[in-house]
């Protein structure tokens, strides 16, 4: 007979956390199953595609900042909406990116978490739970607004439910050491992008076991599991910030070594890597900071209920109550829900000097509202010619015929450089561009995208920009 | 006294009259916001501060890093007073009026974990069209519940779900905008008080118009839940329980 204490059925425990990982998928399902119903333009679209392109945009900008502009992740993921249905104007394709943000963010559902029930194996039987979670959040510490993937859709989008974001992070660091070594720097340039996503997964769960402590001390044990995380926190930092400088040096030995190609990727790790640290500090000086404030707000919540939640759900447990009343019984009521959104309404304090001051002013005069001022006459004056001539408008003219398809503003100027055409050609070239860029679908001789690479050449550097020439 | 103690006393007086003007933040001013770090480096400052608060009659409500957020204590001279909001309302228009600044955080907060969640988390943008149907919904769903509820009487005896069924929908003015006395009308009336305050972002005339809160009004519906709102379950039902039982309340 098998002593039953020291069974184990480890699938007992592994499921709850594979359920999950599954569950997190589920949003992106309903969305990509009910897209037929809302909008035809949709229909050539995968919704879970553009969802998870989306997040990964904005865990791309939660880099150093606080999150991604909605507008940009918008300008970003458009061109992929158009990719797949080309009969899309720019204003349907970024209508259908609002639609995957919304959906993302849950608003059919006014924001609330996802809630996806479960059944779950405990002690012999099986018991239905729930599961309940966000996957992005809009967001505003400032008076800006920002998007931000939560932690649990960051785990969605590296697949690392159920794993140790700690332990990921060590096994990051080297398998890049080790690619760094052997030279292979396109591979490690991947793996130090997932380096960083670890290092923003592992700062959004510090700072959520931070703000849930400080919203209520009773959620969070204080001195037995804060205290312990903060301090166990603190050592995975400063190992990481340790490891961090070793792989900056050995990007150092690599770039005495390096050929033009690898040295592009070598200052794209050497961002990343420094991105990393930078986020690790932060994260480092917070930590070490963060224990008298937590300490001043137990003394504060120290009187509170343990597992009292002082907020009443307002739609069931005040609104719709109230609707059962008569008038008369919420009369007294209504100037303090009414007072309660205003802010204090100052006096008016009455001086009798600026009283008088004002009742005996003398009248002012009523003047008329249209200035009486004399039209200028204008006569044409000679300027030098403009910056432009008529050989840079043929030029460009020129280029913009040979191109086939979407053509990088970047391959259309090297193009002219290389048929030394001059350098006011291509300035027009990018003016145009810029200018059909900004300009209304209806006001543009063809349709200009941000292509989402900087380029840089000669004379020109920035954003590179993705024109779509349709000839007759 | 001492010239830092009155230099004090001329920074707390200031950063006073930030908090009164709910539109100011301390994203848009900076000296708002050097005053705001003054308040959690110097303890003195902060005393002064709250003294000369409690003198004026003025509540701190809450400290955030949008700002100071206060409030006039009944009867004092900071109080506020229903002509602040709109002057020359009848009893049930009133109502309307409170109930519908309760829709307004009942539909932005439909349930306890959102409203407890960090303030700079954002709602969803709404319409006024959305707030007016779920409250129409809600009403209809009261009318189907209790069809044995008399729909006559004085004002004051209708029930609040009646007076509200009432209102038209929707109802235009001679200039072509929505009346305040259809329902959509007061939502436009409420809604731009909260504009006003600082607590609502105006987005567009869509719909009769897209609004998204602001963190500010997450802040002040967590103080109302958390302190009007018990205070006034509590006198709502020993009104009704007064009524019941025959008995003047008081």
């Amino acid at each position: 007979m098998r002593d039953r204490a020291i069974i184990v059925d480890p699938w007992e425990k592994a499921l709850p956390a594979r359920i999950r990982t599954l569950l997190l998928t589920a949003p992106l399902h309903r969305m990509e199953g009910t897209k037929g119903h809302r909008m035809a333009e949709l229909l050539k679209q995968d919704l879970r595609m553009l969802a998870l392109r989306i997040m990964d945009a904005t865990i791309e900008r939660m880099g150093l900042g606080y999150g991604a502009a909605r507008d940009s992740i918008i300008a970003e993921v458009a061109p992929l909406v158009r990719k797949a249905d080309e009969s899309l104007s720019v204003d349907d394709a970024k209508a259908v990116v609002e639609i995957v943000i919304e959906g993302l963010l849950n608003d059919a559902e006014r924001r609330q978490a996802f809630r996806e029930p479960y059944a779950s194996v405990e002690s012999g039987g099986i018991t239905w739970r729930e599961f309940s979670f966000n996957l992005l959040e809009e967001f505003s510490p400032d008076d800006d607004v920002y998007l931000r993937v939560t932690v649990e859709g960051i785990h969605l989008y590296t697949g690392m439910l159920g794993f140790n974001i700690e332990d990921a992070q060590v096994a990051n660091e080297i398998v890049l050491q080790y690619q760094i070594s052997r030279g292979r720097l396109s591979d490690a340039v991947q793996t130090a992008r997932e380096a960083e996503f670890r290092s923003i997964q592992y700062d959004a769960q510090i700072q959520g076991l931070l703000n849930a402590a400080r919203r209520d001390i009773h959620q969070v044990d204080w001195v037995k599991d804060a205290l312990s995380a903060i301090g166990a926190a603190r050592d995975h930092i400063l190992q990481r910030l340790r490891i961090e400088k070793q792989i900056l040096d050995a990007i150092e030995e690599k770039y005495e070594s390096a050929e033009m190609e690898e040295i592009q990727q070598l200052t794209a790790l050497k961002q990343q890597v420094n991105r990393c640290m930078v986020r690790h500090m932060q994260l480092h000086r917070l930590l070490i900071s963060v224990n008298p404030d937590y300490l001043d707000e137990q003394l504060q919540q120290g009187f509170k209920v343990s597992g009292f939640n002082p907020l009443p759900n307002i739609d069931k447990e005040i609104f719709q109550p109230a609707l059962l009343f008569t008038v008369g019984q919420l009369k007294g009521s209504t100037t303090r829900i009414l007072g309660s959104f205003a802010p204090p309404q100052p006096p008016h304090l009455l001086s009798v000097e600026l009283l008088i001051e004002k009742l005996t002013a003398p009248m002012r005069e009523d003047k008329p509202h249209i200035l009486d001022t004399e039209t200028p006459e204008l006569d044409e004056i000679e300027t030098d010619k403009g910056p432009f001539g008529v050989e840079d408008e043929e030029n460009v003219r020129l280029l913009l015929q040979e191109t086939t398809g979407p053509t990088r503003l970047s391959q259309v100027l090297e193009f002219a450089q290389q048929e030394s055409m001059p350098v006011s050609t291509q300035r027009l070239l990018v003016l145009d561009a810029l200018r059909n860029f900004g300009a209304e679908d209806d006001e543009a001789g063809y349709p200009v995208q941000l292509a989402g690479e900087q380029f840089k050449s000669e004379n020109f550097e920035g954003d590179d920009l993705t024109l779509e020439v349709r000839h007759e | 006294m001492s010239e830092e103690l009155a230099n004090i006393a001329l920074e707390a007086g200031e950063l006073l009259r930030y908090a009164m003007d709910p539109r100011e933040t301390p994203f848009q001013s900076k000296r708002y916001s050097a005053l705001m770090s003054q308040l959690s480096t110097s303890s003195t400052f902060k005393l002064v501060f709250e003294n000369m608060a409690q003198g004026l009659e003025i509540q701190i409500l809450a400290y955030s890093p949008h700002g100071v957020f206060v409030a006039g204590r009944e009867r004092g001279p900071f109080a506020f007073k229903m002509e602040d909001y709109k002057s020359g309302m009848r009893v049930e228009e009133r109502v309307v009026h409170g109930l519908l600044m309760l829709a307004i955080a009942a539909y932005c907060f439909p349930t306890v974990e959102v409203l407890d969640q960090d303030d700079d988390i954002l709602r969803p943008r709404f319409t006024v069209e959305q707030v007016a149907a779920f409250v129409q919904g809600l009403c209809r769903v009261c009318k189907a519940n209790n069809p044995g509820d008399p729909e006559q009487g004085t004002p004051e005896l209708q029930l609040a779900w009646q007076t509200i069924l009432g209102l038209p929908l929707t109802m235009s003015t001679g200039q072509g905008k929505m009346a305040i006395g259809s329902l959509a009308g007061k939502l436009q009336y409420a809604l731009d008080r909260l504009v006003e305050n600082g607590l609502m972002r105006f987005l567009s005339e869509d719909n009769w118009g897209t609004l998204q809160p602001t963190p500010a009004y997450r802040i002040q519906v967590k103080q109302m839940a958390g302190h009007q709102m018990l205070k006034l379950i509590q006198s709502i039902h020993q009104e009704a329980t007064a009524a019941q039982e025959g008995r003047p309340n008081g």
